[in-house]
């Protein structure tokens, strides 16, 4: 890796970076990348690196969209990052995988307290679970500048250049939202890692796949209900058959935000102009009173919203 | 008679309508098994498209249906069908006596309006709580049924729980808003799609052989789906910054294909313009975006939280140890048994006596457990903590902690889906022992100072109580001062807030003593006041008759049982004695009372003990009574019965007097009746005069505060105030208001404040504690019993007989005068046979006036109200239809027996059966068995006298209407008993129907007079009267305007 501190940046200004239209957008507008302390750690690492402004400069990059798209596979990482020139620059990432047998030892010590299987399941990194790497001497971040390889179509001979830190910060805000993207670029999926966990949790419970399991519910469980002939049963509920069935419970809105909304968190590599989960929940507020007018039977259309 | 229907069919909701079909004739057309024959038959009963449509616009909704379209859509319908042809959703659409042979399936064809998203919210809200939509346009049982699934639909979006997606299937795809429903909304949705009618899935499309047989759950999923969606849709969204810009420069194109999935969020059809390969994309990220949801929602297991007070048992065999703290146990139980509660700890030990239990969790309970904890942790650091074991069961807390999980940690926990069990002391509202203030009357001051009144000034001073126990100021401050929040006082975990101890301590620093008047002791005591901010309120403690009072009002004591008033001609039941001394205790503190006993409990003779009571003790004022105009004269009939030396006067008709003519009148009476509408007109001169008392008959009349006639009555000053109703206020929160405002002004505070203390926590969550302050506040002025009350039954006869006095219309009154003249001059030369013919004729026409002019002209005119007798049975039977009980009602005219079916069953949107004549025998058995059917038996039974006066048995039925008089009580019974004979169950009630002034009023008053006289006098028909003289019966049919109540 080249270190050339500084003079690049005095004596060229810097290029204007063509606009992107439909980018990814950081969400994190302001401040520091990364809330969650995997994805700072992985931040960490690029700025390790002292490439000066180009830091900065890659941060832009991710705020105003300029990276087109990430694609993340098993130990790789390639992206396209829309820079001064026409043509969008290629961005490749190489991350070194993990061994089979140093996944095992791994899986062996994660199992030995329920903290880990339990977090992981829940979509969680568990804090302590690089100690637990550790212990297996396995580290989970790439340490070395082995470990890591990343190489970009720019000009700039400066590597890491500002359109490999732009793809790195947001692959960071990525990792907040999804950790086992950690572990995929380590070389094992979620699935594949859930398994191996379960293996040794003294129940060994089975590890459904994922992309298999019906999404919605009535195709989960629902079996045939054939109409009945009896013209009683058939046209059937008068007052008498069951009572009403009571759902006043809670309907008012949450008081501050949409929980639901903020337990999924960001979208995966939004490129939406608006930014997802506020937008996502004013919309969800602007409804609710008609929600609540429809419920208590109050709601009488045409905009007048609820006569309450 | 239309019956609107609602089906849904792949998720969309479409309207169809069914209506009696006079030309299909069962058998022959159509009937028989399942044709083989491709083409399908076409459903008799659908009139088609257009004629709902011209219905839907005469009910005033907007439904776009174009009544003119040649072409309506067609959607294949599976009815059962017998030999006679398809069974109809109920006796309104055709004769339910068909055969008894095995009904079939079978496809036919109906014209249906698939309904956009507006127009489905909007017509079913239109639809809510009603049984007609307008006269003659039923809304059908599957209607209702969508109706409450669309209610569930808004709570849901009230309380967020979507999350936008996408359906990348169709073309081209589209973003929709989507339901979330884990615990116990999925409970609810079980629970929902159990009431669905099975017709109201019955759809497919034209050309499929198959029935449907998508089941009710997954029918219901898919309609709360679209209904989410379309909802979300017709609110107005936000003011998006790049929308606004993106329309302002004019672009089309999205920059990217997320920008356009969240604008397609908010469009009216959710088209996402995108390619192919997009899309895909697209679905794979929302995908992963709600992997977190997808996990536990769809799981069909719960984790669940439980804490335990120290002493508490862990672990089993040698493990086992008391515990000296506090501890959180994970359980898990399956969603649809929340009583199957299995702890963690069973769960990991793998032992066999456990191991039954735990297979009913299913495979992968562990997996399921690990997860949940996993994200509990994330909410509770304690979990996490607790899950650095190989093997978590719970953790132990110590009392601050255990404050924390009670205070902060299970609501949260709870929020996020969590099942939470707490200790009942906690939640147990009143029970939990908290830091209460209340105020001590000084006994000093209202000892002896004679006569209290409300306007009484009475000193007490404030002081704290923990628990029930009293407090000291030194006490206070030492708890102010400790740090535990729970402390267990005699055994008892209490609550100790130390900022609320020290607020409380401040509180009564500041205020050593006060004085108020009684009223405001009785609104503090009530709750209707908040008697220090932020502190609960404990009660008044008082002694003396100050404490009597107090103990009395809130039903704590009884009281005293006044015997009868002086010269009252009734007798009153033992129940009746303890209404009147309810509404006396009441009256002496000028507190308005509300009478809401059931129907036929006799609130009208409870009410007028009063008045003959309070009359002697008040000094003669009169008494205004506000009715609708149907009861006017039965009050006034009552009056004359029951307290004869009562003067009273009804201010009704266009000659009625007015201003200082009215004051003289209404000075010299005890009494003045008249009704809502005129008290609105005559407010200016009717306010003039200081009441007694002002008493409104069925007042719901006024539970609408806003309008004139409400403000009129409540305007009207008056010593006591007493509202009489068969409908239960204390159930319809909304009501409430308006009726207490009239009886105790101020009470529940301003409108406003009463919609956000009590209308919308308890319309929108059920908020228990808002029910129960409510309940505390109006208890002590409503008091209702129903004729099921145990004690009640005692004290009523099994049969109760009425009678029900009813007013003339105009033109009644018109048509009574032609005939009468008409008569007069033809009795005159009449003689023998002739004249008994014409006696006999003349009857029968005055009855027909009285009955109803449509049934005397014969001339299919309308029916709505021209009848006064038809208006109060209408009212009437809208409260028993309400308890949910059924009704005989008889007429000796077969016309009029029609007539009341057609007009019923458009009004109420409920078959009637209807006896008469020329029912031939076997219909006639299938008739009774149906009425006698425990659930699905019509609510009204209409029999004509001779057809139905003997032999039956219909003791479903627990009230008896006698429409018009067959002047023979022999034949009057033996109708009576139709309902009234072994295996009734009930008490009956008989409600005979009596036009006030004229024959039948008289014929009445002769009956009565004779009724010591043998039955054989009377006879067994109403010949007796032709032996009466021309002079007699001139008399007799003359019409007493002023009674009439034109």
């Amino acid at each position: 890796m080249v270190r050339r501190r500084g003079y690049y940046d005095y004596y060229y200004p810097p290029s204007q970076p063509r606009e992107a239209k439909g980018g990814i957008k950081a969400q994190t507008q302001r401040g520091g990348f990364g809330r969650s302390w995997w994805a700072k750690r992985w931040i960490g690492i690029i700025e390790s690196f002292n490439i000066g402004a180009r830091l900065n400069r890659g941060r832009t990059y991710a705020r105003k969209g300029q990276v087109i798209s990430i694609e993340i596979g098993k130990g790789t990482v390639s992206a396209q990052v829309q820079g001064s020139r026409a043509r969008p620059y290629k961005v490749a990432m190489r991350v070194k995988t993990l061994t089979d047998a140093q996944w095992t030892l791994v899986a062996q010590k994660l199992s030995e307290t329920a903290v880990f299987a339990a977090r992981l399941l829940a979509g969680e990194m568990p804090e302590s679970i690089e100690e637990v790497f550790g212990r297996a001497r396995v580290p989970l971040f790439p340490t070395k500048s082995a470990d890591i390889a990343t190489e970009c179509s720019c000009p700039d001979w400066s590597n890491p250049c500002k359109h490999i830190a732009a793809v790195h910060y947001l692959l960071g805000e990525e990792f907040d939202r999804d950790p086992f993207l950690i572990f995929k670029l380590r070389g094992l999926e979620r699935e594949e890692l859930i398994h191996l966990l379960g293996q040794y949790l003294k129940q060994k419970p089975k590890v459904k796949d994922e992309e298999t399991c019906p999404e919605t519910e009535e195709e989960c469980g629902d079996a045939p209900e054939p109409l009945p002939s009896d013209p009683i049963r058939f046209w059937g509920v008068g007052p008498e058959s069951g009572d009403p069935v009571d759902f006043r419970d809670e309907a008012e809105a949450p008081a501050a935000s949409a929980p639901l909304i903020r337990r999924l968190g960001a979208f995966p590599f939004w490129r939406g102009e608006e930014p997802f989960i506020e937008a996502l929940e004013s919309l969800l507020k602007a409804a609710s009173p008609l929600g609540l007018g429809v419920f208590l039977g109050e709601w009488r259309g045409k905009g007048k919203g609820t006569s309450a | 008679m239309i019956v609107l229907h609602m089906g849904v069919y792949l998720g969309f909701p479409f309207l169809w309508c069914e209506a009696p079909n006079p030309e299909f004739v069962g058998s022959g057309t159509g009937g028989g098994k399942p044709s083989k024959s491709r083409k399908s038959v076409r459903y008799p009963y659908d009139p088609g498209i257009g004629v709902l449509a011209e219905a839907l616009t005469k009910a005033g909704t907007e439904i776009g249906i174009d009544p003119h379209e040649k072409n309506p859509p067609t959607a294949l319908f599976w009815v059962p069908w017998t030999k006679e042809g398809p069974a109809p959703s109920s006796g309104l659409i055709a004769d339910l006596s068909g055969p008894d042979d095995e009904p079939l399936l079978k496809p036919c064809l109906v014209e249906v309006y698939p309904l956009c998203g507006r127009e489905t919210v909007e017509l079913l809200c239109a639809c809510m709580g009603k049984r007609t939509l307008d006269r003659g346009l039923v809304v059908g049982n599957d209607v209702s049924f969508w109706a409450e699934a669309l209610r569930f639909a808004g709570s849901l979006i009230a309380r967020r729980r979507i999350v936008p997606g996408l359906l990348p299937d169709e073309e081209p795809a589209r973003a929709v808003w989507e339901p979330v429903m884990p615990g116990r909304d999925a409970e609810q949705l079980d629970a929902l799609a159990k009431r669905m009618p099975p017709a109201a899935r019955a759809f497919t499309d034209p050309g499929t052989r198959e029935a449907p047989t998508t089941s009710a759950r997954a029918v219901l999923h898919s309609f709360i789906a679209e209904s989410v969606d379309a909802m979300m849709r017709l609110a107005p969204p936000p003011p998006f910054k790049t929308s606004a810009k993106r329309s302002r420069r004019g672009d089309a194109a999205f920059p990217s294909v997320h920008d356009a999935w969240f604008d397609a969020l908010t469009t009216p059809d959710g088209a996402v313009e995108a390619e192919k390969r997009e899309v895909a994309e697209l679905t794979g990220e929302i995908k992963r975006w709600r992997r977190r949801l997808e996990t536990l929602s769809n799981a069909s297991l719960r984790l669940c939280l439980r804490l335990e007070e120290p002493g508490n048992v862990m672990g089993t065999g040698r493990n086992r140890r008391v515990l000296k703290n506090w501890f959180v146990r994970y359980l898990i139980h399956p969603r649809n048994d929340p009583s199957l509660l299995i702890p963690l700890e069973d769960v990991w030990s793998g032992l066999k006596r456990k191991k039954e239990r735990v297979a009913a969790l299913g495979e992968d309970p562990l997996e399921f457990a690990l997860a949940s904890l996993g994200q509990a942790a994330g909410i509770c650091p304690r979990i996490e903590r607790s899950l650095h074991t190989e093997k978590p069961s719970g953790y132990e807390l110590d009392t601050p902690g255990a404050h924390e999980f009670l205070t902060d940690k299970s609501p949260t926990l709870e929020q996020a889906g969590f099942g939470v069990l707490v200790p009942s002391w906690w939640t147990r509202s009143g029970a939990k022992a908290k830091l209460s203030v209340r105020a001590a009357v000084r006994t000093e001051k209202t000892k002896g100072s004679g006569l209290l009144s409300l306007n009484s000034i009475v000193r007490f001073d404030w002081e704290a109580a923990l628990g029930g126990r009293q407090l000291t100021f030194a006490e206070l401050q030492t708890l102010a001062a400790m740090k535990a929040p729970l402390v267990e006082i005699r055994g008892q975990w209490v609550e100790v807030n130390a900022s609320e101890m020290a607020a409380a301590a401040d509180f009564l620093k500041s205020r050593k003593a006060r004085e108020a008047t009684l009223l405001d002791l009785v609104h503090l005591q009530l709750g209707a006041r908040e008697a220090a901010p932020g502190l609960a309120f404990d009660g008044i403690r008082a002694e003396g008759p100050l404490q009597g009072f107090l103990e009395q009002l809130e039903g704590r004591r009884s009281f005293e049982e006044l015997p009868p008033p002086e010269s009252f001609s009734g007798t009153l039941r033992p129940y009746q004695v303890r209404g009147y001394s309810w509404l006396a205790f009441l009256r002496q503190w000028g507190l308005g009372a509300c009478l809401a006993d059931d129907m036929g409990l006799g609130k009208t003779i409870q009410t007028l003990a009063l008045i003959r009571r309070d009359w002697e003790d008040n000094g003669k004022g009169p008494v205004l009574l506000i009715c609708p105009m149907s009861v006017a004269q039965n009050w006034r009939k009552e009056a004359e019965r029951f307290t004869p030396d009562l003067s009273v006067y009804v201010h009704h008709g266009l000659t009625r007097r007015k201003e200082e003519d009215f004051k003289k009148r209404a000075a010299r009476s005890a009494l003045v009746v008249t009704t809502y509408a005129l008290v609105q007109r005559d407010v200016r001169f009717l306010k003039e005069i200081l009441w007694d008392g002002v008493v409104v008959d069925e007042a719901q009349n006024i539970k609408n505060p806003e309008t004139k006639q409400a403000r009129a009555v409540r305007s009207l000053p008056s010593g006591y105030r007493i509202a009489l109703t068969g409908t239960p206020v204390e159930n319809n929160v909304g009501d409430l208001w308006s009726v207490m405002e009239f009886l105790n002004p101020g009470l529940l505070g301003n409108r406003a404040e009463f919609k956000k203390r009590f209308f919308v926590p308890i319309q929108s969550r059920n908020d228990a504690d808002a029910v129960s302050r409510l309940k505390r506040i109006t208890g002590p002025f409503i008091l209702r019993r129903l004729k099921t009350d145990r004690n009640i039954i005692s004290d009523l006869p099994e049969k109760n007989e009425m009678k029900v006095y009813c007013s003339l219309t105009k033109e009644q009154v018109t048509l009574y005068e032609a005939v009468l003249k008409e008569v007069r001059e033809a009795l005159e030369g009449a003689e023998g046979i002739q004249r008994k013919g014409l006696v006999l004729a003349t009857l029968s026409k005055l009855k027909q006036v009285c009955n109803h002019p449509a049934q005397f002209l014969r001339d299919h005119s309308s029916v709505p109200g021209r009848s006064g007798k038809l208006e109060r049975l209408t009212e009437m039977l809208e409260e028993v239809v309400d308890m949910g009980e059924r009704s005989l009602i008889f007429s000796q005219f077969a016309e009029m027996g029609e007539l009341l079916r057609q007009y019923l069953e458009e009004t109420f949107g409920m078959e009637a059966l209807f006896l008469h004549g020329g029912v031939p025998s076997k219909k006639r058995e299938r008739m009774v068995e149906r009425f006698q059917d425990p659930t699905h038996a019509p609510m009204f039974f209409i029999l004509s006298l001779k057809a139905g006066g003997v032999g039956l048995n219909l003791t479903n039925a627990n009230h008896v209407f006698h429409f018009d008089r067959w002047w023979n009580p022999a034949v009057e019974n033996q109708a009576t008993d139709r309902a009234f004979r072994i295996g009734q169950t009930r008490n009956v009630q008989v409600h005979k129907f009596i036009c006030a002034g004229t024959l039948e009023d008289k014929i009445d008053e002769m009956i009565e007079r004779k009724k010591g006289i043998a039955e054989d006098v009377v006879g067994s028909g109403e010949g007796w009267l032709t032996e009466l003289s021309n002079e007699e019966l001139k008399n007799l049919f003359s019409l007493n305007k002023d009674l009439a109540g034109a």
